[in-house]
């Protein structure tokens, strides 16, 4: 028997089930995803852009170029793509560059994130109970302002990565009520259960208005296996949340997600099995089933007056480019702000807001500062994302280069 | 040749060492642009200031290293590879719109700025430019320039090379010249226009940039065929209608673009046109009513205007989409680039789509019909080596088709590498070897983007030249004398401007005969000596109309003093003799042409310098045209590109 692959071998693209090699070879080099692409905005070379990451796939998986000889520059190259799938868009061929530029960081072992920082939040998935022990450690110990002395004593380097996963002030931990014969399954993303638990009580309680609501803690969705590790972490993780969800309610029950990337990733769920026919069935079916925060919310509110004025939209998003959650999102605040809403012109539009597959390198700061630009041009107060962690790193930007203006996750507008 | 370390240190003390880079990575990066042809280079220098071009040159000149400059690498002809290694010079950081100045109608730029970042810098101030290629969102000014692009708006405002109005030009041993089109002598910008990197680079532009139009309409027409479809473009342009942009789709493109975008095409068709009229709105009123006439005698089944500006981008979206819709078919997309005259399109096209009928490989028929433009987009996989071969020749094919049609190779793409070996095929040995003197003037090292354009051994695959008339054959016999004599002469028309008393005197009175008057294409075909006035009679005769003034003079000369600029956009073909007598034969009755060397514009203004042209085809008008006032004649000063073609061009090597 075979061992099985480390990363996918098919992947699902906008024009159907292609193989990796199939998918890379249909880029056509025609240089239209340049435009779109931030990184080679910032820096117009080869490597950067879609196209150059795409070529340097395909010379790699021909053997013509060897992973171990230019490590260094192919780190670079697959660092400066922060999966932002703008080039998707703008792609004649619709070619998943992201998708190519994660299978590539599998094939060649690249561990993005620091070792111990990775192996800390694998637990989440592997054993939730241990990492919301060690987070809460962390969290005392920082505290009691002794994260730093701790962090030194050999075997205790993860506690300060607690310290880089947590916010700077302790927020009330997020709480709901225990509901019997649920009807809706509530799935809080990381950033929503720990930093922002604002954003995981507003969801909460936009289900809960209509639903008996069941609130999964400390659940792993698998999006941070499936970006960072091995795909078979990934699967590892996806399955027992579908086996979860088959024995909650029999399977029928909607799963409620208030992170764009992870609804994605759960939408994408058969594809990680494309490999595993009798998985295939039970994935779909899963999929079907994920909602994200702009399916459930009401036409109309009473406080919208409460946002500043202008409002923008920046529904970055990593793995999906054509999607209702993206579209209906712009549709929503339109609706309820009119001309207050400002869309985002050529070049800014989806101008990225950072979330998932942001890596801190060089380049972080770079892509932080297109996002501020796009706000200060279009004078916004008001920038409403889609995903926690797309918050967090935007207000971060905007407190220190464009304080005026406001991040809210679009679940804010329950209030 | 490997890049030494010595070298390596000059380059990186004017760039930066990080900005010069070695690596096997980023020269495989650096190996290809959209076209099939891929070669590494030696090395890749990334250019972060335009003055840093000059001193790159030089070296590139000392240690005899070629050079290739990129920027965005969109060309469908290879136009970007390296094919003798050496190092690109990418330019792509040369971004910055340096000025614009709305009230004199230009903006200056530097080469690496994306057309579509010009566009939107412009379009808050109510202001556009002209030039709009399909990739404007990722192709550069500099890039269209090199390539002559054009685009769909080109039937009304010409290709790129119309549009830039100075230069900043660094020749192939770090010269820099300044180039502008009101400083007199031959439109050398005009020449440097398509020349593809081979003849110098371009470090700052002058581009010009205009109004936007207030009022647009856009109309949707369906036909029951193609041919049919190009016959009702003919007609109106005939009638005086020039629309701002004419685009054609054939039946296999119209559904692959409906399926894709969704656009509202009616797919049951054969054949659709997109139009679009610009002006005032008592003209559109006018030009509209006009134009539904002529599409219903030609057969139209549906006229669709756009009601809203939200239909009118609809309908676009999906012309738009028309390489998207193709390029998701299959990994490769061909994009081949044929012009033919506009009466010669529904012959040529009845031919490609024969040839395509019996190709194994799909594809699609997509045109701007209004130039006689048209781009196969054939379907390949270029892992499959059949399909490659086949798709190669089956573009071969359509291309001789072309030429056969008495159209050419390239309208908008450029040649490259991808289409060099038919450059045999359009031109004869002289035009050849005129493109290659031009070359070698200006980069006798053969250092700048070599082995591109000029097919390799193109004396002995060259078409036939063309029969000269006995009058021509009788300046040739002369000009050959005097070329054995080594006597200097001098080059008239009527020598109303020159004046001049010089003892051997080359005057083009004889040629002086109104060849054709093609109503079809409307063009004329004249002989240079003919006079303005029997000309201008003779138009008015045929109801047609010219920017040419009813003054003394010949046509000839009015084109070489250089006292007519705006008539240089209208010359499309020419047929001259050099110095030795050495025959030139380039353009013809097609609208765009950007094979080759531009030579139409190395004539123009050129005042006798470079031989005596012979022939001109030139466009002419249903409609009146607005007189242009000639400038007072007055000798040109010398640049240093002038010298140097003036000196080989002359057969002083």
């Amino acid at each position: 028997m075979t061992a099985r692959a480390k990363n996918l071998t098919l992947l699902h693209t906008a024009l159907g089930v292609r193989s990796l090699y199939d998918s890379v070879c249909f880029c056509n080099r025609c240089g239209l995803c340049t435009s779109a692409c931030p990184a080679y905005q910032e820096n117009p070379l080869e490597p950067n852009s879609p196209r150059g990451r795409n070529q340097a796939m395909r010379l790699f998986l021909e053997g013509k170029l060897k992973g171990k000889e230019h490590r260094a520059a192919l780190r670079a190259l697959l660092t400066s793509c922060s999966l932002c799938g703008k080039c998707i868009r703008v792609c004649p061929g619709q070619i998943p560059t992201p998708k190519h530029m994660l299978e590539f960081r599998r094939l060649l072992n690249f561990q993005l994130l620091p070792v111990s920082l990775f192996y800390l939040l694998r637990l989440r998935g592997t054993a939730p109970r241990l990492f919301n022990f060690m987070v809460h450690t962390g969290l005392w110990a920082n505290r009691l302002k002794m994260l730093s002395l701790f962090a030194v004593i050999p075997g205790m380097g993860w506690l300060k990565h607690t310290c880089e996963i947590l916010p700077k002030q302790t927020p009330k931990p997020f709480n709901a009520p225990l509901q019997t014969h649920p009807n809706f399954i509530y799935l809080p993303s990381l950033e929503a259960e720990f930093f922002l638990p604002e954003v995981a009580y507003n969801s909460y309680f936009l289900a809960a208005k209509k639903h008996r609501v069941v609130v999964w803690k400390n659940t792993a969705s698998g999006l941070f296996e499936y970006l960072y590790g091995d795909i078979r972490f990934a699967q590892k993780t996806l399955r027992s949340l579908i086996l979860r969800h088959q024995y909650t309610g029999n399977g029928s029950l909607p799963l409620l997600c208030d992170n764009i990337d992870v609804y994605h990733f759960l939408k994408q769920a058969p594809q990680l099995f494309e490999e595993f026919p009798s998985w295939q069935e039970k994935a779909h079916h899963f999929a079907q089933h994920i909602v994200f925060i702009t399916d459930i919310l009401p036409k109309r509110f009473k406080n919208r007056t409460r946002f500043e004025k202008p409002i923008l939209l920046m529904p970055s998003s990593i793995l999906e480019s054509a999607d209702t959650a993206l579209k209906t999102a712009p549709q929503i605040l339109q609706t309820l702000f009119k001309k207050n809403f400002v869309e985002c012109g050529y070049k800014q539009d989806y101008a990225i807001a950072a979330g998932y597959g942001f890596v801190r390198g060089s380049h972080a700061n770079a892509y932080q500062l297109q996002a501020v630009r796009t706000v200060a041009q279009n004078q916004a107060q008001t920038v409403f994302v889609l995903s926690g962690l797309a918050a967090l790193e935007l207000g971060y930007s905007l407190r220190r280069f464009y304080p005026s203006a406001r991040v809210r996750h679009i679940a804010d507008l329950n209030g | 040749m490997k890049l030494t370390p010595r070298i390596k240190k000059e380059f990186a003390h004017i760039v930066g060492p990080a900005n010069v880079q070695t690596d096997a990575l980023s020269l495989s990066l650096y190996a290809y642009d959209c076209a099939l042809s891929r070669t590494q280079p030696d090395g890749v220098i990334q250019v972060t200031h335009a003055y840093q071009i000059a001193p790159l040159l030089r070296i590139c000149s000392k240690y005899h290293i070629p050079f290739v400059v990129r920027a965005s690498a969109t060309n469908h002809a290879g136009s970007c590879t390296a094919l003798r290694g050496g190092v690109i010079l990418n330019v792509t950081a040369l971004n910055r719109i340096l000025r614009i100045d709305t009230q004199a109608g230009f903006a200056v730029v530097e080469p690496g700025v994306i057309t579509g970042n010009l566009q939107a810098a412009l379009a808050p101030l109510g202001y556009f430019y002209a030039p709009d290629p399909a990739s404007s969102f990722s192709c550069t000014i500099g890039g269209n320039l090199a390539q002559n692009a054009s685009g769909a708006r080109c039937m009304k405002y010409g290709g790129t090379l119309n549009h830039v109005l100075q230069a900043q030009v660094v020749l192939a041993d770090g010269t820099e010249v300044s180039l502008s089109r009101t400083q007199g002598g031959p439109d050398i910008i005009g020449l440097l226009a398509g020349s593809e990197g081979t003849l110098g680079v371009f470090t700052q532009l002058t581009v010009k940039i205009l109004p936007i139009p207030k009022h647009i309409q856009t109309f949707l027409v369906t036909f029951p065929s193609l041919a049919q479809s190009i016959q009702a473009v003919t007609t109106l342009a005939a009638r005086g209608i020039i629309p701002r942009c004419v685009e054609a789709m054939d039946k296999t493109t119209l559904r692959a673009v409906e399926d894709f975008s969704h656009a509202g095409y009616p797919t049951d068709v054969e054949a659709l046109l997109i139009l679009e009229l610009d002006g005032t709105p008592a003209q559109i009123k006018k030009e509209s009513l006009v134009l539904g006439k002529i599409c219903r005698e030609h057969g139209a089944q549906k006229l669709i205007p756009a009601k809203t500006e939200q239909e009118r981008l609809q309908l676009w979206r999906g012309r738009q989409s028309a390489y998207a819709a193709m390029a998701r078919l299959s990994p490769n997309v061909m994009v081949g680039d044929g012009t033919v005259p506009r009466s010669q399109l529904p012959t040529a096209l009845n031919r490609v789509q024969q040839i395509l009928q019996h190709s194994p490989l799909k594809a699609g028929l997509l045109f701007h019909a209004g130039d006689g433009n048209f781009h196969p987009h054939i379907l390949f996989d270029q892992r499959n080596n059949f399909q490659t071969r086949t798709a190669s020749q089956l573009l071969q094919q359509i291309l001789k088709v072309c030429v056969q049609e008495q159209g050419s190779i390239s309208g908008e793409h450029g040649v490259g590498v991808e289409k060099r070996a038919l450059m045999a095929c359009q031109y004869d040995g002289g035009t050849l070897t005129a493109m290659a003197r031009i070359k070698h003037a200006l980069d006798p090292q053969h250092l700048s983007n070599p082995l591109k354009i000029l097919p390799q051994h193109f004396l002995e695959k060259a078409r036939p030249s063309v029969l000269l008339s006995s009058e021509e054959d009788a300046l040739q016999q002369q000009l050959r004398t005097w070329k054995k004599e080594h006597t200097s002469f001098v080059i008239v028309g009527q020598n109303s401007k020159l004046k001049t008393k010089e003892k051997n005197v080359l005057s083009s009175r004889s040629l002086n005969q109104l060849l054709e008057i093609d109503t079809a294409n409307y063009t004329v075909t004249a002989q240079a000596g003919i006079e303005l006035s029997t000309l201008c009679a003779a138009l008015k005769k045929a109801k047609l109309y010219s920017i040419l003034p009813n003054t003394k003079g010949t046509l000839g000369g009015l084109f070489c003093s250089g006292i007519l600029p705006a008539f240089y956009a209208h010359v499309l073909g020419i047929r001259a003799l050099l110095p030795d007598g050495t025959t030139i034969s380039y353009g013809g009755k097609f609208m765009k042409n950007a094979a080759g060397y531009p030579l139409t514009r190395l004539w123009a203004g050129s005042q006798g310098t470079f031989g005596l042209v012979t022939q001109l085809t030139f466009q002419v008008f249903a409609q009146k045209q607005k007189p242009v006032a000639c400038l007072p004649f007055q000798p040109a000063a010398p640049n240093e590109i002038w010298t140097r073609l003036q000196r080989t061009l002359q057969g002083v090597l």
